[in-house]
């Protein structure tokens, strides 16, 4: 992106182009994509490593003696956790992607085209309408409810076998990440068409 | 009084007949012990009678009603299921294994919850077990842990499987001993299932099982 800037036509604001690069890049596709991916290999692969280690080990029949219900116990702070931690990741990667952006910006280009962290930023949000925030909500809530789901229910195939363990997690990984690519995609597709 | 009672009862796994019209009753303060061998039903009968698994035909119910039709918070003050091997949740303390299940269900005064496992616990031998987590635990003190957590909430039927095993002759007097008195206490049933070499003096009633069925024993 910076060297690229050097390429600009002379009519176009170096501010302008860095702005338009963030929004379309960063925070339509990037971040979506990025911090999905991060969920998925910290927090559902161990959530799904979890799950069935409890069904390997007859855990769901000692809930049931204690009479709990594993549906409020489990699969209900997972559903709503991973929507909303999705929904501040994006925020928190969006964030640390402009600050990172201007600083390396700044300490690789002169002066007469480094804009200015208010311009930047003024550039970024005058892209961001009501489609694109709704946009990025969808994104965060049904990507975090797909991981979630997917998560619960390989864990739950979980029988008697070692083996069994391995599998889910390999395989809820695996459907995790075709799907948030495939959500991903459709969502912008119907969104910026 | 209420009892609680399984009639004509029969479950099959897959082809496998487990029991066959069993008929059952265990009154209040009352102490059954069911000898079991291997891969005999010992445990389904105790899951039966804890509401775990439900048979394929006849009832099991408590008072005038099956236990199907008790709610969640209802049945963990009714039975108390302690298992054989593990029963517990590795993801917690064994302190939160006991505590967390009691405040899930009950609105209880922590002082009391506080007094009632220090004193359960230093008659088990698990005062010094409390803060360390299952994995740390052979499977004596499981089994004990399970106990402990049962003795707590003070259900009014304890299924106990196969408790007394391993157990060092002292030991075993004293969880015997500390059942008896809970028993005093509060008048629930206790049932357990007891192998080659356990003691059964302190039953009510003895029961072998059989092809099937349960036999009395004199």
């Amino acid at each position: 992106m910076t060297f690229s800037v050097s390429f600009l036509p002379n009519n176009v604001l170096a501010v302008d182009y860095f702005s338009s690069v963030f929004y379309s890049v960063v925070f339509r596709e990037l971040g979506p994509i990025t911090t999905g991916i991060v969920l998925i290999s910290r927090s559902a692969v161990a959530v799904t490593s979890e799950l069935s280690h409890a069904r390997l080990t007859g855990e769901f029949e000692v809930m049931a003696a204690n009479r709990m219900n594993p549906k409020l116990v489990y699969f209900l702070p997972i559903l709503v956790a991973f929507p909303v931690c999705l929904v501040l990741m994006f925020v928190w990667f969006d964030l640390i992607c402009i600050v990172a952006i201007y600083v390396f910006i700044s300490l690789f280009e002169s002066t007469s085209t480094t804009p200015d962290i208010f311009g930047f930023l003024s550039g970024v949000a005058s892209r961001i309408g009501i489609i694109d925030v709704t946009t990025i909500l969808l994104k965060a809530l049904a990507g975090g409810l797909i991981i979630g789901v997917v998560s619960l229910q390989f864990s739950l195939k979980v029988k008697d076998r070692y083996t069994d363990v391995s599998r889910a997690i390999s395989n809820s990984a695996t459907v995790q990440l075709m799907l948030l690519f495939s959500l991903n995609f459709l969502i912008s597709a119907l969104s910026y068409r | 009084m209420s009892e609680l009672k399984l009639t004509n009862v029969t479950i099959k796994f897959d082809d496998r007949l487990v029991f066959q019209d069993l008929n059952l009753v265990v009154k209040e303060g009352e102490t059954v012990c069911i000898k079991t061998g291997v891969l005999d039903g010992g445990s389904t009968l105790l899951k039966l009678m804890a509401g775990l698994v439900q048979p394929d035909h006849g009832v099991v119910s408590f008072g005038d009603r099956p236990l199907y039709d008790y709610s969640d918070a209802e049945l963990f003050q009714l039975v108390g299921m302690c298992f054989e091997a593990r029963g517990l949740f590795d993801v917690f303390t064994n302190y939160n294994n006991l505590v967390l299940p009691i405040i899930y269900h009950q609105d209880i005064e922590p002082s009391a919850l506080e007094q009632r496992i220090a004193y359960y616990s230093q008659k088990l031998e698990l005062a010094e077990q409390l803060d360390k987590e299952p994995f740390q635990l052979n499977d004596v003190q499981t089994r004990l842990m399970n106990l402990l957590k049962w003795l707590i909430v003070e259900p009014k039927v304890l299924v106990v499987d196969e408790i007394q095993s391993g157990l060092s002759p002292q030991l075993r007097h004293k969880v015997i001993a500390t059942l008896q008195e809970a028993q005093e206490r509060t008048k629930c049933a206790i049932v357990m299932t007891v192998t080659a070499g356990d003691e059964t003096q302190f039953a009510h009633r003895t029961y072998r099982i059989n092809n099937c069925k349960l036999e009395a024993e004199a």
